[in-house]
């Protein structure tokens, strides 16, 4: 008994030598390791720190759970980082964690989910947001589904866009926005709750679009949901502009998609940015006092057809 | 004086197989009778009967001289009919006190919380009547000895009034210094006045504790007599071939 | 009890300036204090024999009902006994389909679970989160009887203790009243030892007069009940509410119980172990954050753990 101690402790230390005399970042967030879009944020983090001879430590619970959340930044101000990474899906819920954070002097940096009421007198006490501007992502993929659909003489009736995360602000901004381009075209937009289960939601998606034969057009808000997309348009042996896809985020499958026309565009947020420009924001800002005026925004960044092919070999090295 | 229960005429079958033939049968108090047969004889059914698990499809039971119906086996052990089987008698983690008071645990006011002080005193003063001695009555019962819980299952049966107790099997499975106790337990509940009826496979044991035996074979009493009129040879006998053969 | 030792000095020894502090203590308890509540209720549970895999599911239900009826203007108290109403029905609804097919109540609960939690997925239409922010901007207030005051029902709930150093909250001292509250009922009480009995030898407890069946219908209410208290603790912390909430708390709360030295079997079992359970499970997760560790190795840790607590409690229950 008291060797298995012995070796646990070995094992442990093990992994605790590399606390250097660099600084300790936390990133505390709703998504994490399991999750592809979430892949590339942490690979960017690790990027950053190995450039910049500082640890991280990625703190998040598999399936979405706000109050993981607040319990791992407990834990993380218990820790005494030097700073923190958060991402924001439901703010409120938070804020006692965050306020603690900023008494307790560790700057705050929001990354992936903004803060919605940021800049107003009830945002969080944060540094700045290092993300996509999601509203505007949204309203991007409208525009690129109108614009399809009049080039096809199609007329456009009813659009999906189902949402796989439920209460994500983020997610929930990318909808108001692709909204706001449809519905004044006389476009009605439904809304479907989905899980990151690729085959569950496949299930979903097939029992949508056969209640719903007018729906013409789907936009997907992750790489996740454009997979359940990509399985049921196999399933059913739909041709490429059937349905008109637009999606959020990347993905290997979702390039291959955009290249056999299946999906007009991906609106990339440049997640590894997220993680690497988060790390060195809180060096530079615990080095040198330095901070941003305005928000950094990675995104959106609309990939096509037209300009995959520059994008495809940072696919493969896990950077895009 | 009235037998304490009294079987009259009673069947028992389960659709179109007949358990129990016609039975007609007396139990005293203060004596022990045994009760024998071969597997399949029916002792196991006509337990079932007398403790109420199923009524008999045709006959009568008389309590005390007075005419019962029992629906179900609670309503067997409020009149005072109990039936203590091996294994499923008490709670292996629970402790002495706690088994004995199960189900009639004395309460405190205010507040209607478990006197356990006087759960525990009664438990052993109460076995201790019987010739029961326990170490410590807040000992888990799995922590006794097979003999041990079977007297403390006895001895619970007897301080809450059973009238007649039922044994199935006492002392299968058990050591020979073991078996000797639970013999002993079986007389001293006789000496209160209790009756007992006790099934067993052991003709030792019949004949070293029972005063009464009666021999069940296909679903007919073949044989109830005091057991002074019985040598072990017939009983043997009657439990394999159902009758004596002629001397 | 041991076993919380040896781990409490483990973590006391590598990251001694901060784990011997009130902000990695205040946050074991604090994040425990919900799971905790919940653990009283399934160790009731496993003390009769039971298990309850939909504890998870009703603490989602019953945070929905919770918030979803303030939000509507719902009186704040009422809401709460409704919520706590709702969780009373579903334990009771587990047990009844116990009393009735006879089928384990493993298989059971783990379709209630399913079951449950398709309720909260299906409930708020478009599957957005419910967040109090968005309709006031005080937390709603409850009248103290006798004067003419009023107190904050989610402070009351869970607030934090101003004045105190570290984000200790109410929950944990109702969860501590509740420990104390499920353990007298367990050991000095009728319905108690019926419990044990119950679990331990249902045949025995059945000549014994015992109602079998209604002890395990009262303990599936129980549970259910207090999954429910910890849900409604839970938003009063968190001021929102998405359907995800309380998944995945059925395995944490029944290795606790585990841990603690309640047996799977039945019969045996204690509500204060069951609290040494969850802090030691909070204590592994913040002492793993404080050593740098990522949090996906958490699970792995727990699982360890839970192992080697249930090693170590036969071992020990061996000797005596």
């Amino acid at each position: 008994m008291r060797k298995t101690l012995l070796y646990c402790w070995a094992l442990l230390s093990l992994t605790c030598v590399p606390a250097l005399a660099g600084y300790r970042f936390a990133f505390v967030t709703h998504g994490g390791p399991g999750n592809p879009f979430w892949n590339v944020v942490i690979r960017g983090m690790e990027d950053a720190a190995a450039r910049y001879g500082v640890e991280v430590q990625w703190l998040s619970n598999p399936t979405f759970s706000i109050a993981d959340m607040a319990d791992f930044l407990d834990d993380a101000i218990a820790r005494k980082v030097d700073g923190l990474g958060v991402s924001c899906p439901d703010p409120e819920a938070i804020r006692p964690n965050v306020e603690r954070a900023k008494a307790a002097g560790i700057p705050v940096i929001v990354l992936n989910t903004a803060d919605p009421k940021a800049g107003t007198p009830r945002a969080l006490p944060t540094l700045f947001y290092v993300g996509a501007s999601e509203y505007l992502g949204g309203q991007a993929n409208g525009r690129a589904v109108l614009a399809e659909a009049e080039k096809r003489g199609l007329k456009l009736e009813r659009a999906l866009c189902p949402i796989q995360e439920v209460g994500h602000s983020g997610l929930e901004a990318r909808l108001a926005g692709f909204r706001s381009v449809l519905e004044p075209a006389g476009v009605a937009v439904d809304g479907l709750t989905i899980s990151n289960d690729v085959e569950q939601s496949a299930g979903l998606l097939s029992d949508y679009f056969l209640s719903h034969p007018q729906t013409r057009a789907i936009a997907t808000l992750g790489p996740l949901p454009a997979d359940a997309f990509y399985l049921y348009a196999d399933e059913q042996g739909k041709q490429p502009g059937e349905i008109l896809h637009v999606t959020h985020d990347t993905s290997p499958a979702i390039f291959q998609h955009i290249r056999r026309g299946y999906t007009l565009q991906a609106i990339d947020q440049q997640p590894y940015l997220q993680g690497y420009l988060t790390v060195v924001f809180l060096y530079l800002h615990r080095e040198y006092g330095l901070t941003l005026a305005a928000d950094a925004l990675t995104g959106p960044f609309a990939i096509t057809a037209a300009n995959l092919g520059s994008i495809e070999a940072l696919v493969q090295s896990g950077v895009r | 004086m009235d037998p304490l229960l009294e079987l009259r005429g009673v069947e028992q079958t389960f659709g179109r197989l007949v358990a129990l033939h016609p039975i007609d049968l007396s139990l005293r108090a203060g004596q022990i009778t045994a009760l024998l047969g071969d597997n399949g004889a029916g002792k196991s059914t006509l337990i079932k009967v007398i403790t109420g698990f199923h009524p008999p499809r045709r006959g009568q039971l008389l309590y005390e001289g007075a005419p019962v119906r029992f629906t179900s086996p609670q309503q067997a052990r409020d009149r005072g009919i109990e039936a203590v089987y091996q294994d499923l008698a008490l709670v292996p983690r629970c402790s002495i006190a706690r088994n004995f008071f199960l189900g009639r645990e004395p309460t405190r006011r205010p507040f209607g919380l478990l006197d356990l002080a006087a759960m525990n005193e009664g438990a052993r003063r109460a076995l201790g009547e019987i010739g029961i001695a326990i170490r410590d009555p807040q000992d888990p019962v799995e922590t006794l000895s097979g003999g041990e819980r079977q007297a403390v299952a006895i001895g619970r049966a007897v301080y809450f009034g059973s009238r007649l107790l039922i044994l199935d099997e006492p002392t299968s499975a058990l050591s020979i210094g073991e078996t000797r106790k639970v013999l002993g337990y079986m007389r001293q509940a006789r000496d209160r006045g209790l009756g007992v009826l006790f099934i067993t496979h052991n003709l030792h044991h019949v004949y070293e504790v029972a005063d009464h035996l009666v021999v069940l074979s296909h679903g007919r009493v073949v044989a109830d007599a005091p057991r002074d009129q019985l040598i072990p040879e017939q009983t043997a006998e009657l439990i394999m071939e159902g009758r004596l053969s002629p001397r | 009890m041991a076993g919380f030792g040896v781990l409490f000095l483990f973590f006391s020894l590598l990251s001694p300036d901060t784990f011997l502090s009130h902000n990695s203590l205040s946050s074991i308890l604090t994040s425990q204090a919900v799971p905790g509540i919940a653990a009283i209720g399934i160790t009731l549970l496993m003390i009769g024999g039971q298990f309850d895999l939909s504890v998870g599911s009703i603490m989602g239900v019953a945070s929905l009902v919770f918030l979803y009826s303030v939000v509507q203007g719902m009186d704040v108290l009422l809401a709460a006994f409704l919520a706590l109403g709702a969780g009373a029905l579903l334990g009771l609804v587990n047990g009844l389909l116990l009393e009735w097919t006879g089928i384990p109540s493993f298989i059971v609960t783990l379709g209630t679970m399913l079951i449950y939690r398709g309720i909260c997925l299906s409930a708020i239409s478009g599957g957005s989160i419910i967040r109090y922010a968005d309709y006031a901007d005080h937390d709603p207030l409850i009248p103290v009887p006798g004067t003419s005051w009023h107190l904050d029902f989610f402070w009351l709930l869970n607030g934090q203790v101003e004045g105190l150093e570290g984000n200790y909250r109410l929950s944990i001292l109702w969860w501590l009243l509740l420990v104390v509250l499920f353990g007298v009922l367990l050991n000095h009480t009728r319905f108690g030892n019926a419990l044990y009995a119950v679990g331990g030898n249902p045949q025995a407890a059945r000549a014994q007069g015992v109602a079998v069946n209604r002890v395990r219908r009262w303990a599936f209410v129980l549970s259910g009940l207090l999954a429910s208290l910890g849900g409604i603790i839970q938003v009063a912390r968190l001021k929102s509410v998405d359907p995800l909430r309380g998944e995945g708390l059925e395995l944490e709360v029944i290795a606790a119980a585990v841990i603690g030295g309640t047996l799977l079997s039945g019969g045996y079992g204690s509500v204060l172990g069951a609290a040494v359970g969850v802090a030691l499970t909070g204590m592994l997760r913040t002492g793993l954050v404080l050593l740098g560790v990522p949090a996906n190795a958490f699970r792995g840790a727990l699982g360890a753990l839970m192992i080697a607590a249930v090693v170590i409690n036969t071992l020990a229950r061996r000797r005596t």
